[in-house]
């Protein structure tokens, strides 16, 4: 499936700014963002085929979100990480190869990335069952796959819905 | 999702693609219904997607990704630095245009570049503005001097045009949007007589000259590339006053100009 970015852009762009905006904080860094969503978008375009855009824009967002707040917790003056930055700094295998790594998981059919999970489900809100729905896969999937990330959580599960 | 639960922005604009899950859109709905801010909110997306559009038009962004993807082992190059070049490369070509353009042109090329860019007022739509003054409204004719502070009501007339937009750039390379005030798609004219826009307008210190624009089309255009053009016009506040707007072709466009001594 070819990308036209121009047309991808024109009619999710906003949707990609305003998740970027929303993880970032900042218009700033949410345009820089978005820039990167569409790079990957075009890098994986072979890999598109029948994955919807706007789920998949989401997803990708949601990464390189994490993977700038991952970058940006090692500066010193991020002494209380959030849940996101927690999210983000996970050490499970997915940590270790930045985007390309978070984006094979993506686009791996199967494969979905767990932050982009717990993301959805811790931060946003969404039901294990509509995180699954969004993400292709069962219920039960989703929920082993965030118990990989039980130990990073687990003290904030009080706090989250 | 409960009634108290936060609804991002991202999420609206799922919900407005028609691409939110079922179940969560049917509850986005029942909660627009009773939420008149989050239906606001909703709303303002248009607006907000249109400035978007202007700050980071989507052929910049399309060069800029092309930029990384075809040449992954260069240096990032970031997105407002890729603007920065684009306003340097416009105004080369602007300077060149300039510079070669009249005496290359022949008199039906001229028609031609004419019949796609600026007139002035005549027998096409036009412009009219007026300042707000004690006593009333005073009508404001081409190149009239004005100041930071004044209040203008502007007015059309759409001679038989149905579609149009009205914008302005002024001396500080600003663009603004005069009507329609939201949207993607340019405004629908009454075709006939003289109608005042719905908003007037406060002047900024901004210095030199306020160039408004009335751009019609034949049907319902897009809003972005007119504003791109005319951001690409203000680009260059030495010759914004006078030179001609790009505008996409089946636009016209007709212009007013004031002064700012």
């Amino acid at each position: 499936m070819p990308v036209d970015v121009e047309a991808f852009y024109r009619k999710y762009g906003l949707l990609v700014f305003s998740r970027c905006r929303d993880l970032l904080g900042d218009d700033a860094s949410a345009e820089d963002a978005m820039q990167d969503v569409f790079v990957q978008l075009v890098r994986h375009q072979h890999r598109l085929h029948d994955t919807a855009p706007s789920s998949l824009l989401l997803r990708i967002a949601t990464n390189v979100c994490l993977n700038r707040i991952r970058t940006r917790r090692r500066h010193p003056e991020d002494l209380d990480p959030g849940l996101l930055e927690r999210i983000a700094a996970a050490p499970d295998e997915e940590a270790r190869g930045v985007a390309s790594l978070l984006l094979q998981r993506i686009f791996a059919s199967q494969q979905e990335s767990t932050k982009v999970m717990a993301v959805l489900h811790l931060r946003d809100g969404w039901t294990l069952e509509e995180v699954a729905t969004e993400t292709g896969m069962s219920v039960s999937g989703v929920r082993k796959r965030l118990r990989g990330l039980k130990a990073w959580v687990a003290e904030l599960e009080g706090v989250v819905p | 999702m409960s009634h108290d639960q936060h609804i991002p922005d991202w999420e609206l604009a799922l919900y407005r693609l028609g691409e939110l899950q079922p179940a969560r859109a049917s509850a986005l709905s029942q909660r627009l219904n009773t939420d008149p801010e989050l239906a606001a909110r909703l709303a303002a997306l248009d607006p907000r997607e249109a400035e978007l559009m202007v700050r980071v038009p989507p052929r910049v962004l399309e060069a800029a990704v092309a930029d990384r993807v075809e040449q992954p082992a260069k240096p990032r190059r970031r997105l407002r630095r890729r603007l920065l070049f684009l306003t340097a490369e416009i105004a080369l070509v602007a300077l060149l245009l300039v510079l070669f353009m009249p005496p290359i042109l022949r008199p039906d090329q001229i028609a031609e570049f004419e019949e796609h860019n600026v007139r002035s007022k005549g027998v096409d739509p036009f412009l009219r503005i007026y300042r707000k003054v004690p006593e009333g409204l005073e009508e404001l004719s081409p190149d009239d001097p004005v100041g930071a502070g004044d209040r203008l009501q502007m007015a059309y007339s759409a001679m038989g045009c149905v579609h149009g937009a009205v914008l302005s750039v002024d001396g500080r390379g600003a663009v603004t949007l005069h009507h329609p005030t939201q949207g993607t798609l340019s405004a629908e004219l009454q075709p006939q007589g003289t109608v005042d826009l719905p908003v007037s307008y406060v002047l900024d210190n901004a210095p030199d000259f306020e160039r408004f624009f009335l751009v019609t089309g034949p049907e319902p255009f897009e809003l972005t590339p007119v504003l791109e053009a005319a951001r690409a016009l203000a680009a260059h506040p030495g010759s914004a006053h006078q030179a001609s707007i790009a505008l996409p072709r089946g636009l016209d466009g007709y212009d007013f100009l004031l002064s700012k001594p």
